[in-house]
């Protein structure tokens, strides 16, 4: 029966009245018909751009729950409808879309920060003559973004892949008369590329060795012949991999990142919370089952041993989420905080992929995007007031002229954090740590509690010294509350930031990856303190010893005129003091020592070499072949001749 | 005979010598009307030749001219690639000296393009592909008061000579040792012929000849300075049909007169168009002339479509054609904006393109999709031929490291030919600076010429199945015996002459 | 042994490469009226190859046109374009040797290829005897499409030829 009706689709095109899973085309057209339509006609009314743009994001939004409650929460299977796409050598490659609670949870996150990032834009955009511009390219960006969400095939995927890394080009770069803006904009594009030309070899690979490219069919066949990829099973994972090093900016492809803190703070809150960055991740999980094939290498990679592309990934996702708090620590300017906090729960994401925990990482990557939209929201909320001014040092005292954006943004920090048993972050931050542990990565686990500790730093530092204290500059001074259009998305993200700790979300990313019977064992507020206490206890710690640090240095980093403070001041004087010499002996030289070599890595190394290598090295050989290349006819003549005795020679 | 069979290339010729006499009443006031003639015509082919594609393979002339699938699938291109050039060049109708001549011209060099797609001997293969080189001699110095269209010229002229040299006597060391000409008799016997050394430098040196055309290392010298020194419709032109011919011819000799050649030697192809990408890519970075960087850009695209070569199979060969039907539409869309740019600014340098996306949003899209799809990016044509032939080359992975390399090189190529495409379009959206931001009028004809362009590129990128279902069928078709079975064929010379 | 005709197309042969090198490079003259003059022995000796073959219409042809006619039309424009600076120009070693070098080894490839080549036991000695009938016959059956492709070739060259040498074009 289903599958008459299947083929009936497949013949008739589309045919959307009874089947629920087809709500997935629309939500997809949605955005695009809005680009699409304020792209062509409507640029010159503002009106009608957000109402097309805006109207059609919330929709899809709502079209989203509606997917979530019929597939995700029952768990039921949805029937693809593939529409023919086109053939290669007897195999059909159908232009389907994967709806299950995987993509249905990720839709979610999307469309929700999608609709509040641009309810938001339509105030802080209020003045830009790109206005028009700015939507339809925003609207073009969920397009593509929910392409990756919906693919259900590799080279769907990769084409929806390519466009978010185009639409965030457009984003980046939207202020196109700032030189900054446009190179950032090329330089995050190049990046991506790099490593999407491995996750197109890494397609290529799995389509040639398998004979297909649809999820399913591939899991199916992976899981019935686990050797189907013979030695290339970890090449074509780690290739797989290379583009979400790409996208979800991992060492060292993480170098656009910060950089494209240049677009609109609006798109940084849009790329660096919920969305592009985080399709890396999710096709780490989308594809976790390549991963779970026998480790294998070709003759050339031996030495690797046992060591599997889980391993590679988790070393790296640590790596970078140890460099970028290390980094962040360090930094002034609001934005690049934030930047390189992303970088580091990113780090952390794909570190829970290595060892084995794809709904940990499912699990951070949702909860993230919540509290990290609202933490970005919150900063252009700071920006906006501050007339542009993104040093923290330059601010001070907004706390109470900010009210709103405070008391969310401390939400955000906390969530972020992970402040246990109330927010979101706690819960997701300690799946992963279980993880670790769980499947016996001592090492990483290690890391993860220190970089817990060390975000928490961070973040509590840029609280204490944007907020709190005195006002350090003029435009601190008069700051004013931003518009009700910036504040109340704020308020909305915040409630996921503390709401998503009491839903069972864990368990149903669990129960998706690993089967009913490993879920549940989590579950309830006090959960995480029950199953596996000692990660409980060493996040928890991590958390109070960071905050604890960060208190001890910045509280009246400069003198505060509130007794309050001063009464905290002389409690804890003697502590400051201490922690004082700690820090001078021990932090400062080790921060700026290793901050250091990572600025410089990021500057000359991984700029240099690989951005600025790719330039310089082809353009030296390009100078090169170029003499070859004189204008003259009698050496063209010569060369030509000597090209086919060349050839005559080879080939005979 | 069936005749029928000449129908398109009859009707293209006459359309031609019709323009050419034309020119003497219409009055020199009115020369636009030419080109908009001739474009109607084209058009009023192309809606036949697509109509008619249907009714059956068939040879003429004793098994020279065949119909079939490759041919249908490739005339259809070349005419609508002519068809797009038309279009652009009637606003230009009054800055060419010699308008009408133009017009004729590109239309004989179409004719040459059709013969070539149904050319099934060497001998006419050779004739179709003078017919287009030749008239591609005149058109490259066609504005013969630049001196650099007329160095151009003289460049293409003799080196062109050189290589149609090599090819005639690669062709006389077939016959002498195969004893025909014919593609369906050599394939009949080609395990043998294969073996022998003349035969083999026959075929070598015919591969000389089409190397030339489609400009593949170490033939592409002449490459940049021509597409430069041409004028830009020319090299639009040049860029597309004359390649595209070159390519079409290639896959028959290739898949239907010498495949066992092709699939001993599939390396050969790998190592040459490797190399040939290397060379494109490196060899673009450098430049300021987009021009210039198309030609650079065509020798890279060259070097894609050889690697389908090098896979030899049914995947391989319906990947090069899908990739040159979309090759075609993506040149077309940058060369639609060069173009208009070039005739507009009198300057191909990149700093002429400044800020043409506030100076004309309609050129500035051409030139964006036709630069993003050279770059491979999807979901353009670009991406999808790219797509389709590491596919086809990555199955014969575990074979060679020959393969693994050629796949290397290929993702390096397009990774620095992003880099110099988006240097381009970076002077378009995010120029340093800007004198003039006047808007660059475009006429109806160019925007339809646009719309032809971007709508193929963007389609066949989007839903490519069409397009490569014609292109495997074309090249499964090669297999089949195309003997001249018609007994109304004349008979055989030999015979006649023995009377 | 070799046959006489043998001799007579090694002789025919030599004298077409050696007339062929002294109209491209002749040492003692540079003037490109000896050049022509050269072309016109080279072509000549390719009428004695074509004799050779049987086709002698051919030959006739190759005199007739080819030394007579475009020679003419060739030694004009000598001429008419007073082409001093050809005389005085000097060989460039570098050019000489880079020329040498690069015929050199196509020869030498090809003549490695025609001796690895197993000797072509032609069972049919002559393919078609290169009278006028015959030759006609093949032209307007066999490559009656080419033939008659090559006269469009002919209109493009004519009509290029008028635009590009027209003096000015209104």
């Amino acid at each position: 029966m289903e599958l008459v009706v299947t083929n009936a689709i497949a013949s008739a095109g589309p045919a959307y009245s009874s089947r629920p899973e087809d709500i997935g085309w629309f939500i997809l057209a949605l955005p695009l018909f809005a680009s699409l339509a304020i792209a062509l006609f409507l640029h010159r009314n503002r009106t009608l751009t957000l109402f097309f743009s805006v109207g059609g994001v919330v929709t899809a939004f709502f079209l989203s729950w509606v997917l979530f409650f019929t597939f995700g929460v029952t768990g039921l299977k949805a029937v693809p409808s593939p529409f023919p796409w086109f053939h290669a050598g007897g195999l059909h490659v159908n232009l389907g879309l994967a709806v299950d609670s995987l993509s249905s949870v990720m839709l979610l996150v999307v469309t929700g920060v999608s609709a509040l990032v641009q309810f938001y834009s339509t105030a802080y955009m209020k003045d830009d003559r790109g206005f028009a511009r700015f939507f339809a390219s925003l609207s073009f960006f969920t397009f593509s973004m929910l392409g990756i969400v919906l693919s259900d095939n590799l080279v769907m995927t990769f084409i929806f892949w390519e466009l978010v890394g185009f639409s965030s080009y457009l984003l980046i770069g939207f202020w196109y008369d700032r030189e900054a803006a446009a190179d950032a904009a090329k330089k995050a594009f190049l990046t991506n590329r790099l490593g999407d030309f491995g996750f197109l070899l890494g397609i290529i690979l799995v389509w040639s060795l398998t004979g297909t490219v649809q999820f399913d069919e591939l899991a199916a066949k992976l899981k019935s012949d686990p050797h189907s990829l013979g030695v290339w099973s970890s090449v074509a994972g780690l290739l797989i991999f290379c583009g979400a090093m790409g996208k979800s900016a991992q060492f060292p492809l993480h170098v656009w990142l910060p950089d494209a803190m240049e677009g609109p703070t609006p798109v940084s809150a849009l790329i660096h919370a919920a969305t592009m960055v985080a399709a890396g991740v999710y096709l780490l999980c989308r594809t976790y089952f390549i991963f779970q094939t026998t480790t294998a290498w070709p003759a050339a990679l031996a030495f690797l041993g046992s060591i599997s592309a889980l391993d590679i990934i988790a070393v790296i996702g640590g790596g970078t989420a140890l460099l970028a708090a290390l980094i962040a620590i360090q930094q002034n300017d609001i934005k690049r905080i934030l930047a390189y906090s992303t970088l580091s729960q990113l780090g952390y994401m794909v570190m829970a992929v290595g060892v084995g925990g794809p709904d940990a990482a499912m699990y951070h990557l949702t909860t993230h995007a919540g509290f990290k939209a609202l933490l970005f929201l919150g900063a252009g909320s700071v920006i906006h007031a501050c007339h542009h001014e993104q040093d923290i040092w330059k601010m001070g005292g907004l706390a109470r002229k900010l009210p709103v954006t405070f008391r969310t943004f401390v939400i955000g920090t906390a969530a972020l954090a992970g402040f246990p048993l109330l927010t979101s972050g706690f819960y997701s931050k300690d799946a992963i740590l279980v993880a670790a542990v769980r499947h016996g990565h001592p090492i990483l686990f290690g890391l993860g509690v220190l970089i817990a500790s060390m975000t928490t730093f961070y973040m509590v530092r840029l609280v204490l010294v944007a907020f709190f204290g005195r006002s350090r500059t003029s435009s601190a001074e008069h700051a004013h509350e931003s518009p009700i259009q910036m504040t109340w998305p704020l308020v909305v993200l915040a409630v996921p930031s503390i709401g998503l700790a009491w839903l069972p979300l864990g368990d149903y990313l669990t129960e998706h990856f690993f089967g009913a019977q490993a879920a549940g064992e989590a579950g309830g507020l006090f959960g995480p303190f029950n199953h596996a206490p000692l990660a409980a206890t060493f996040g928890t710690g991590a958390i109070i010893f960071g905050a604890w640090a960060s208190i001890a240095t910045y509280w009246n980093a400069e003198s505060d005129p509130l007794p309050r403070s001063l009464a905290f001041w002389s409690r804890v004087s003697r502590n400051r003091f201490y922690f004082d010499e700690i820090y001078e002996a021990l932090f400062i030289p080790i921060q700026d020592g290793l901050a250091a070599v990572c600025e410089w890595l990021d500057r000359w190394v991984l700029s240099g070499v690989l951005v600025r290598g790719v330039h310089g090295t082809t353009e030296l050989a390009g100078r090169a072949l170029r003499m070859v290349q004189t204008g003259n006819l009698q050496t063209y003549t010569f060369l030509f001749v000597g090209g086919v005795a060349l050839i005559i020679l080879i080939a005979l | 005979m069936n005749y029928s069979l000449l129908t398109v290339e009859i009707l293209t010729a006459l359309l031609g010598l019709g323009v050419l006499l034309l020119d003497l009443w219409i009055p020199a006031t009115s020369r636009k009307l030419l080109g908009i003639i001739a474009a109607t015509g084209l058009g009023v082919l192309l809606v036949y030749a697509i109509g008619s594609a249907a009714p059956g393979d068939g040879t003429a002339f004793g098994g020279m001219f065949v119909v079939d699938a490759l041919s249908g699938y490739a005339k259809g291109f070349f005419l609508v690639a002519g068809l797009i050039v038309l279009l652009l060049s009637i606003d230009s109708a009054d800055t060419i000296h010699g308008y009408a001549e133009y017009c004729a011209l590109i239309l004989f060099a179409l004719t040459g393009m059709l013969f070539a797609a149904s050319a099934n001997d060497f001998v006419l293969m050779f004739v179709a592909l003078e017919l287009i080189t030749v008239t591609f001699y005149i058109l490259v110095s066609f504005q013969r008061n630049r001196l650099s269209s007329l160095e151009a010229g003289v460049k293409y002229l003799i080196l062109g000579a050189l290589a149609s040299g090599f090819m005639v006597f690669g062709i006389a060391l077939i016959f002498g040792s195969a004893n025909t000409t014919n593609f369906y008799e050599i394939s009949t016997a080609q395990t043998a012929l294969i073996k022998s050394p003349v035969f083999l430098t026959g075929i070598l040196l015919t591969l000389v000849g089409l190397g030339f055309k489609i400009a593949a290392f170490p033939f592409q010298i002449w490459a940049p300075d021509v597409y430069q020194g041409a004028p830009a419709l020319t090299t639009s032109f040049l860029a597309t049909g004359s390649k595209a011919a070159g390519f079409v011819l290639l896959a028959r000799v290739a898949f239907e007169a010498v495949p066992e050649l092709t699939a001993a030697r599939g390396h050969l192809f790998l190592g040459i168009g490797s190399i040939t990408i290397l060379y494109g890519s490196l060899c673009a970075i450098p430049q300021r002339s987009v021009k210039r960087l198309m030609g650079y850009s065509s020798i890279a695209n060259a070097g894609y479509l050889l690697l389908g070569f090098g896979a030899a199979s049914l995947a391989g060969g319906s990947a090069v054609l899908a990739y040159l039907g979309g090759y075609i539409f993506t040149v077309l869309a940058a060369f639609i904006g060069i173009q208009v740019v070039v005739s507009h600014q009198e300057s191909d340098d990149i700093s002429a393109f400044a800020g043409l996306a506030r100076r004309s949003p309609w050129m500035a899209a051409s030139l964006t999709v036709g630069l993003v799809s050279l770059a491979g990016i999807p979901p353009l044509a670009g991406f999808f031929g790219k797509l389709m032939i590491l596919k086809a080359v990555a199955v014969q992975v575990g074979t060679s490291p020959m393969v693994i390399l050629s796949l290397l090189v290929a993702v390096l190529g397009v990774v620095v030919g992003l880099y110099y495409y988006l240097g381009v379009l970076r002077s378009v959206y995010w120029p340093r600076s800007v004198s003039d931001l006047s808007p660059i009028p475009v006429s109806g004809t160019t925007k339809l010429a646009l719309i032809f362009a971007v709508l193929g590129t963007v389609l066949i990128g989007v839903l490519p199945e069409t397009t490569y279902q014609g292109a495997r069928q074309a090249v499964a078709g090669l297999a089949t015996p195309k003997s001249p079975a018609t007994p109304a064929s004349p008979p055989s010379a030999t015979t006649q002459a023995a009377k | 042994m070799p046959e006489f005709t043998d001799l007579l197309f090694y002789g025919f042969a030599g004298l077409a490469l050696f007339f062929g090198f002294l109209c491209v490079a002749n040492p003692l003259s540079r003037s490109p009226v000896t050049s022509a003059m050269f072309l016109v022995l080279t072509i000549v000796s390719l009428a004695g190859l074509f004799i050779l073959l049987h086709a002698f219409f051919l030959a006739a042809i190759q005199v007739l046109v080819y030394a007579g006619a475009v020679m003419v039309l060739f030694l004009f424009v000598i001429m008419l374009l007073d082409l001093k600076e050809e005389e005085r120009r000097r060989f460039r070693r570098f050019t000489v040797g880079v020329g040498v070098v690069a015929v050199g080894v196509i020869a030498g490839l090809l003549l490695q290829t025609v001796l690895k080549a197993v000797p072509y036991s032609q069972t049919s000695t002559v393919l078609a005897v290169g009278a006028t009938r015959p030759l006609g016959i093949i032209l307007f059956t066999q490559y009656l499409l080419p033939f008659e492709l090559l006269s469009l070739l002919l209109l493009v060259a004519m009509v290029g030829v008028i635009l590009l040498t027209k003096k000015e074009l209104k």
